[in-house]
Formats: structure tokens, C-alpha cells, sequence
């Protein structure tokens, strides 16, 4: 909105005005705060001989006390939380490194950042983003271990984003490495296996496999002529006595 | 994502619950979420009852911007696919099949249109919500919706009203 002021005439009940900024009609309701001017804080004053003096500003006299830490504060040392009166050491020892949940102002969600670590990859990227998921598994897992007992916000959010990232995570490692396991081993065989046939090859067993010789040299194969068998006269016969030794 | 919590009651949520509000005793607690589907990080922000100034209300022409934006998706494609399977009817072999696989998926697209369109029609149309303190204006991102805005704006208006006599008196 346009941040114009509008002229309002109740108080805690609904209004309509027209901002001539925006242009548009505003439904308003104002509560009495409205009216009231904020809370002065006094100054702090000079500390007197045989006064209590602020734990933090030497000079300046105490007027409260912390009911966290129990030192005497002066007030601009001293912070109003949730009905109790603080000094500036224990709150920020209460929300920072305590992490106290209901001091906490912000918070990173470590299951959900682990889920969309896995889960991102294959919206942006529906099939080829397995291989990006598949990356980021271990990552995923490592915040799903990692933070598995740190807070997961101040509204309290069950556990299953942070099982199912973690579920997600192991499947993903599995289902890969066994993937790249199966063609290893896919490939070994092959090797085994041997030289892939070429066409010519094949077309020699075109007469089954029951005429390839066995061990003691009988049966199978077409029979190959002796040179001796052939006649001189034929072509097949010269060229077999000249490769002869 | 739960209703109650401690002392705090949702009056609303946003999109995939990404933010939400929260009435406690005390305060109103907004949770403002970083992220789009899921959020990454959460911010909470709190404003006692009894000093919170104002709450304004406005409609914005975001919803009715979306309907036609959908609207339009539905149309466009569904008269895209009916001329596909129009043009398919004249076809033969491979590329009457490459044709009705392009209708279908038009058909498809016009469908998610039209869910949409529903599902926003359905919510009702968009507002802006602000709250006022002494120091800050903030937009709460979970009251998008004018209906739900009006509702928490009406239940928050008596109880707003009575923490701030009883603290005057």
C-alpha cells in the first residue's frame, strides 16, 4: 500500500475509507494502541556514592535486577521478554546460543532442506536429475544424521520429512550403486564371453553348433579336401601345393 | 501440519503451509517461511495484543489476474488440441498418430488449466493484510485470500480490543 495516512473515526470496529493514493477502497480497524504514545524508557542516571551500580555501565545506578542472571542492570541494560525483565548478556544467551524455542527469531529447517536437496533436482530435471539427486544423497544424509534431534521449528512439524529424506537418501545410494554394480559385472560377463561374432563367422555355424568338432576330432564340420585328394588339374589343388611348405 | 501448539492456535496458512499465523495468550505469532514448495528456513516474528495499532485490509486484482491467466491456458490449448484431432481425422498412418498424441497432450495442458482456474475461482479473490505497530507495518503472507483475511480480522478485532482495555485500565 501506499503508506499515505487515512482518517479514521472508531476504534476496535471495521472501516471502509478510500485511499486516494492507491485508489482503492481500505478495510481498516484501529485498536486504542493507536492513540497511546510509546513507552519512554528512563534515562539511565548517574550512579551516587553507596549506590548499586549497573554490572554492565560502571557509572550509571542500577534500578533492576536480572532475573536470569541476577545482576544489577541499569535501564538501557535491561530487555522485558515474555514478562521477564533480562539483561542483554542472558538474552542473547537465550536466543543464541542456548537456542531457547520460544526466544528463537529464526530458524533453518535442516529436514526440509535435505528433501528438497534430493526431491529439487528431479522437478527442475525429470529424468537426468536422478543423476543430481543421486550427488546430493550423501549430502542429505548427512543433514538427516546431523540434525536428526535439532529443533524443527517453533510450530512443532512431525518426523516424517526428516525419515523420508533419509529413506530417499539410502534408497537413492542403493538403487545406484547397484545399478553401476550390475553393469560392471554386465560387462565382466561380456568379457568372458568373448569377441563379439562378425557376420562371416556366423554364417559358418549357419549348419548348428552339432558340426563343430568335439575333443576327439570326429564328426562335425564340413570336411576340409586333402591336396592330395584333389585332382591336378583343378585350381584349388595348385594353389594348396604352392602354400605348402 | 498441526492446529494447536503450547497456547498458540493457526488462524492461517499459507501456500503448502509455508507461513502461517498463530494466536497465543499474548501475542500473534507470524511464522514466515523461506522457500517455494518446502520451506528452507523460518522466521518468526511476534506482536503483543497490546500493541498492535491497526490491521488493514485491501483487494488486489491478483486472483482475478490469475483466472484469466489460466482461463486463457485452458482455452488456448484445448482449441489448440481440438484443431489437432481435427487435422488428425484427414491424416493417415505415423502422422495421424503424431497428431493425436499432440491433442492429447494439449487436452492435457488444457485440463491443468482448468484445475487451476477452479482451484483459485474456489479460493476467492486476493488481498493484501497488514498489521501495525509502533515500529513496523508487515504484510502477514498466509491472509492472500480475502475470506480467511476477513475472518481472522474479525476474530482478532474483540480480543485485540479487550487487551488493550484492560491494559489503559
Amino acid at each position: 500500500m501506499c503508506a499515505l495516512p487515512l482518517f479514521l473515526s472508531a476504534r476496535g470496529a471495521e472501516e471502509t475509507v478510500f485511499c486516494s493514493g492507491c485508489r482503492r477502497d481500505v478495510a481498516v480497524v484501529a485498536w486504542p494502541a493507536l492513540e497511546r504514545s510509546p513507552a519512554r524508557v528512563p534515562l539511565p542516571q548517574a550512579v551516587l556514592a553507596g549506590e548499586a551500580a549497573c554490572f554492565s555501565c560502571a557509572d550509571k545506578a542500577a534500578t533492576g535486577v536480572c532475573e536470569g542472571c541476577g545482576c544489577f542492570t541499569c535501564p538501557a541494560c535491561e530487555a522485558e521478554w515474555f514478562g521477564e525483565k533480562l539483561c542483554l548478556t542472558c538474552l542473547h544467551a537465550r536466543r543464541e546460543v542456548n537456542a531457547d524455542p520460544r526466544f528463537s527469531h529464526r530458524l533453518l529447517l535442516h529436514d526440509n532442506i535435505a528433501l528438497l536437496l534430493l526431491l529439487l533436482p528431479l522437478l527442475v530435471i525429470p529424468v537426468y536429475g536422478v543423476f543430481f539427486s543421486f550427488l546430493a544423497s550423501p549430502f542429505a544424509l548427512f543433514l538427516v544424521i546431523r540434525h536428526r534431534r535439532a529443533p524443527r521449528g517453533l510450530p512443532p512439524r512431525g518426523p516424517w520429512r526428516l525419515l523420508l529424506a533419509g529413506t530417499l537418501a539410502v534408497l537413492l545410494m542403493l538403487g545406484v550403486a547397484g545399478g553401476i554394480g550390475t553393469a560392471i559385472y554386465a560387462l565382466a560377463r561380456l568379457d568372458d564371453v568373448g569377441p563379439i561374432p562378425e557376420p562371416g563367422m556366423i554364417e559358418e555355424f549357419e549348419g548348428g553348433f552339432d558340426d563343430v568338432p568335439d575333443e576327439s576330432g570326429e564328426g562335425g564340420g564340413p570336411e576340409v579336401p586333402d591336396a592330395s585328394d584333389l585332382p591336378s588339374s583343378s585350381p584349388e589343388a595348385g594353389e594348396l601345393k604352392e602354400e605348402a611348405p | 501440519m498441526k492446529r494447536h501448539f503450547d497456547d498458540y492456535t493457526r488462524l492461517a496458512r499459507g501456500l503448502f503451509g509455508v507461513s502461517s499465523l498463530w494466536l497465543g495468550p499474548r501475542d500473534l505469532l507470524y511464522v514466515r517461511g523461506s522457500g517455494v514448495l518446502l520451506a528452507y528456513a523460518e522466521q518468526y516474528l511476534r506482536f503483543e495484543l497490546d500493541r498492535i495499532q491497526s490491521a488493514s485490509v485491501v483487494r488486489t486484482r491478483t486472483g482475478m489476474v490469475l483466472n484469466l491467466l489460466y482461463g486463457s491456458l485452458a482455452l488456448v490449448f484445448g482449441g489448440l488440441g481440438g484443431v489437432l484431432l481435427w487435422q488428425a481425422g484427414g491424416q493417415a498412418g505415423g502422422a495421424r498418430v503424431f497428431l493425436q498424441i499432440l491433442a492429447g497432450t494439449s487436452a492435457v495442458v488444457s485440463l491443468l488449466g482448468l484445475a487451476l482456474l477452479a482451484v483459485n475461482w474456489a479460493l476467492g479473490p486476493t488481498c493484501l493484510f497488514q498489521l501495525q505497530t509502533a515500529t513496523r507495518i508487515e504484510r502477514l503472507r498466509p491472509l492472500r485470500r480475502l475470506r480467511p483475511a476477513r475472518r481472522v480480522l474479525a476474530q482478532l478485532s474483540p480480543l485485540l480490543l479487550a487487551a488493550q482495555e484492560n491494559r489503559n485500565q
